[in-house]
C-alpha cells in the first residue's frame, strides 16, 4: 500500500507494509485506538474490524496497485491512496 | 463518452490480458509502437487494422467507431468478470472543483454490508443517503455494469457510482 501526496509542488510517497498493519494485531489497534475516535465507527466490533482487514488483504490480492482513495482539489493538490 | 482508439487499443489488451511486447510481437511491430497507439500519440497503420482485430476477437469497424458506448451493459454469465476483480467507483465532483474518487474493491464492500457495516462513503454522504448499496450489488451480481447511480445535488455536486 502506498500514500502519495502532491502539494505546493512537492510529491511525497509513503509506502506502508500492508501485512504489517493488516493483521489481527492491526485489528486490536484499530479497535483500541481508532474506532472510539471516529463517531461513524463507533458500534465496529472486533470481529467486524478483523473480517474487513481480511477482505482488504483478499481485495489487495487481486487488485494491488490499483488506486483506492484520489482527491483531487480545486488548487491542485492531490492525495491518492494505492492498493 | 466518445473514446479515443488508442484507449479501445488499450482496454481490449487489458481485457485479454496481453502485454504490449506480446500484441508487438504478434502484430510484428515496436513494442514503443503499440505504446503511441494507446497513448494516441500515432494511429497503426491500415495495414494493420485487420490484424488488431483478429488479435481482439472484434472488428475493424467496432475499432474505428466512434459511436459512444452504453454507460450501463448487462453481461452475459460468460463475459462477467470475477467479483474479487471487481471495482466499486464513488465519484464525487463539487461544484467548487474538489474532486474525489474512491475505488473500493467489490470484494471489500461485501465484506463490509456482510459484516453489517455501512460504508461513510455512502451513508455520509447526503446525496447518497437513500441509495441502498445490498440492491445495487444485487444488480452487479446479475450482470449490470457501468453508471448504475447519478446523483446531482441543489448545490451543483454530481456524485456517480460506477462498477466495473
Amino acid at each position: 500500500m502506498q500514500i502519495h501526496v502532491n502539494a505546493n509542488g512537492r510529491n511525497i510517497y509513503i509506502p506502508i507494509p500492508t501485512h504489517l498493519v493488516f493483521n489481527s494485531l492491526g485489528a486490536l489497534l484499530v479497535q483500541k485506538f481508532v474506532v472510539p475516535q471516529v463517531d461513524s465507527l463507533s458500534e465496529m466490533t472486533y470481529a467486524q474490524t478483523r473480517t474487513l482487514m481480511r477482505g482488504f488483504c483478499r481485495a489487495r490480492r487481486h487488485l494491488k496497485g490499483q488506486p483506492l482513495v484520489d482527491v483531487e482539489s480545486a488548487n491542485g493538490e492531490k492525495v491518492q491512496i494505492f492498493l | 463518452m466518445e473514446q479515443s482508439l488508442g484507449k479501445k487499443l488499450f482496454a481490449l489488451r487489458r481485457e485479454h490480458g496481453l502485454t504490449q511486447d506480446t500484441v508487438a510481437e504478434r502484430l510484428g511491430v515496436s513494442p514503443q509502437a503499440v505504446s503511441k497507439w494507446e497513448n494516441d500519440s500515432s494511429c497503426p497503420d491500415v495495414m494493420l487494422l485487420p490484424q488488431i482485430a483478429q488479435l481482439y476477437n472484434t472488428t475493424i469497424d467496432a475499432l474505428l467507431n466512434n459511436n459512444p458506448e452504453p454507460e450501463v451493459a448487462i453481461l452475459p454469465a460468460e463475459k462477467r468478470k470475477n467479483t474479487d476483480d471487481m471495482i466499486l467507483h464513488i465519484i464525487v465532483n463539487s461544484s467548487n472543483g474538489d474532486k474525489v474518487r474512491v475505488n473500493l474493491p467489490l470484494v471489500l464492500v461485501k465484506t463490509a454490508l456482510e459484516v453489517g457495516l455501512s460504508l461513510p462513503q455512502v451513508a455520509g454522504n447526503p446525496n447518497l443517503q437513500n441509495i441502498d448499496l445490498e440492491k445495487v450489488l444485487l444488480l452487479v451480481d446479475r450482470g449490470l455494469i457501468g453508471k448504475l447511480v447519478e446523483v446531482e445535488s441543489a448545490n451543483g455536486d454530481i456524485v456517480e457510482i460506477v462498477v466495473e
